[in-house]
């Protein structure tokens, strides 16, 4: 018997992967830290990916940025907005309803 | 700390210049900052131009990129501007050349009461009055129309033939009732709309050279409305989808290259205008709409490869 197709479970953490970006965000941090902690956390994501991302949440407001220059070369951080706050807590709320529901019907199949 | 690939610095310059003007400095200057970010993060004992190619494998094609970033949900007021925009200047031209059309033909009837009709030739003011009172009449259509779509102030606006980017479900219901209205012109309606009226005479323009290409468009619609029904019905992203958008695509092109190298495309009533002017006339009107198609092709064309580069990327994934 095939075992999951692999592309199903990629759907899935694709469709949290905004939320779980907005967590990383608390604290500024510039592309290719998130790249690098998303993977971290599960979520294997290109930066071919994720810029269109964080440039869609930057111009919603949902995430605010600043140019490091201190360092060899300029640097994008990112971090979470007062707005993209707001937003992560209603993602979350969304988040804890759809996993409730599958968990319900997941505990109907299983007793 | 400066790009040393040419395969790089190549990158950059395709997405410059596929990015418009206002938004390309700070996305080309975003992106090398990526790029750097990986060849500092991962190049270690690796010759720099090699790490920066492999950056560039983590950034996909530039292409690709500059489609998704256009398609994003939130570059809303820029993109919803450019769909009003581009639909704006296609009813806009159509509705003045079909009116320039009848004007020429020398029809005595509207072939549209209110909307589409012959434009006055005197006064020179009220020739130029009724050439604006179309566009402004088209302008509030399209203004009516993307308000009632909700597309206004929102993402994308209206599906538009280029768009490697799936739809969603919405687009794709608004695709079908766009392709039940052009079923509707291209067929029962299409001798009563493309006509000239004089009298109680009407005398379809469109040249049967053209009219004969009418199956081909159907099937090439008939594509297009297949791909809509994938997408209600929860396919967006399959690779039959997208196989599908690239076919539409494709059959787009070859219809407009047949119908670009057709001999005829209309045919005025050579009864009212002697058929030496109305000759002259349709064959003038004839190579301006050739230019059209083929222009119109080209740009298809560009579109048909993004839609293949977005199958494929589909398939690999």
């Amino acid at each position: 018997m095939p075992g999951l197709d692999p592309h199903v479970e990629a759907e899935l953490r694709r469709g949290v992967l905004q939320l779980v970006a907005l967590c990383l965000l608390e604290a500024p941090r510039y592309g290719y830290d998130l790249v690098r902690l998303l993977a971290q956390a599960g979520f294997e994501v290109e930066e071919g990916t994720l810029y269109p991302i964080l440039r869609r949440l930057e111009q919603q407001g949902t995430l605010a940025s600043s140019w490091d220059t201190g360092g060899a070369r300029p640097r994008k951080y990112y971090r979470l907005s007062p707005d993209g706050r707001r937003q992560r807590a209603e993602l979350a709320l969304a988040w804890r309803r759809v996993r409730d529901a599958t968990d319900a019907a997941l505990t109907e199949v299983s007793s | 700390m400066t790009l040393k690939s040419p395969e790089a610095r190549a990158y950059l310059e395709r997405l410059r210049d596929l990015l418009p003007a206002r938004e390309a400095g700070r996305v080309v200057t975003e992106v090398e900052s990526l790029i750097f970010d990986r060849v500092e993060a991962e190049g270690a004992g690796v010759l720099q131009e090699e790490a920066e190619r492999r950056a560039l494998a983590h950034l996909g094609s530039p292409d690709v990129l500059v489609d998704t970033l256009a398609e994003a949900p939130l570059q809303v007021g820029w993109s919803s501007r450019r769909a009003f925009t581009r639909w704006f200047s296609v009813l806009a031209a159509g509705h003045l050349l079909f009116s320039i059309l009848l004007t020429v033909g020398q029809a005595e009837h509207a072939a549209v009461p209110g909307l589409l009709g012959p434009l006055p030739l005197a006064p020179w003011w009220g020739t130029v009055s009724a050439a604006l009172g179309i566009v402004l009449l088209d302008a509030g259509l399209m203004f009516v129309l993307f308000t009632l779509l909700g597309a206004w102030g929102r993402r994308g606006g209206l599906p538009l033939p280029g768009r490697a980017r799936g739809w969603t479900r919405v687009e794709a219901l608004r695709t079908l009732v766009l392709l039940a209205l052009l079923a509707l012109i291209a067929h029962p309606l299409r001798d009563e709309i493309f006509a000239v009226r004089r009298g109680a005479t009407a005398t379809p323009f469109l040249a049967p050279d053209l009219v004969a290409l009418l199956p081909w468009l159907d099937v090439v619609l008939g594509l297009v409305a297949l791909r809509a029904l994938l997408v209600l019905s929860g396919k967006a992203d399959a690779p039959l989808t997208h196989a599908i958008d690239m076919l539409a695509g494709l059959g787009g092109v070859l219809v407009l290259v047949l119908a670009a190298t057709r001999h005829e495309i209309v045919r005025l009533p050579a009864a009212v205008l002697g058929q030496e002017v109305a000759g002259v006339l349709a064959s003038i009107i004839t190579r301006v709409l050739m230019l059209v198609f083929v222009a119109a092709a080209l740009l298809l064309a560009v579109a048909v490869i993004k839609r293949l580069a977005r199958l494929r990327q589909v398939l690999a994934a």
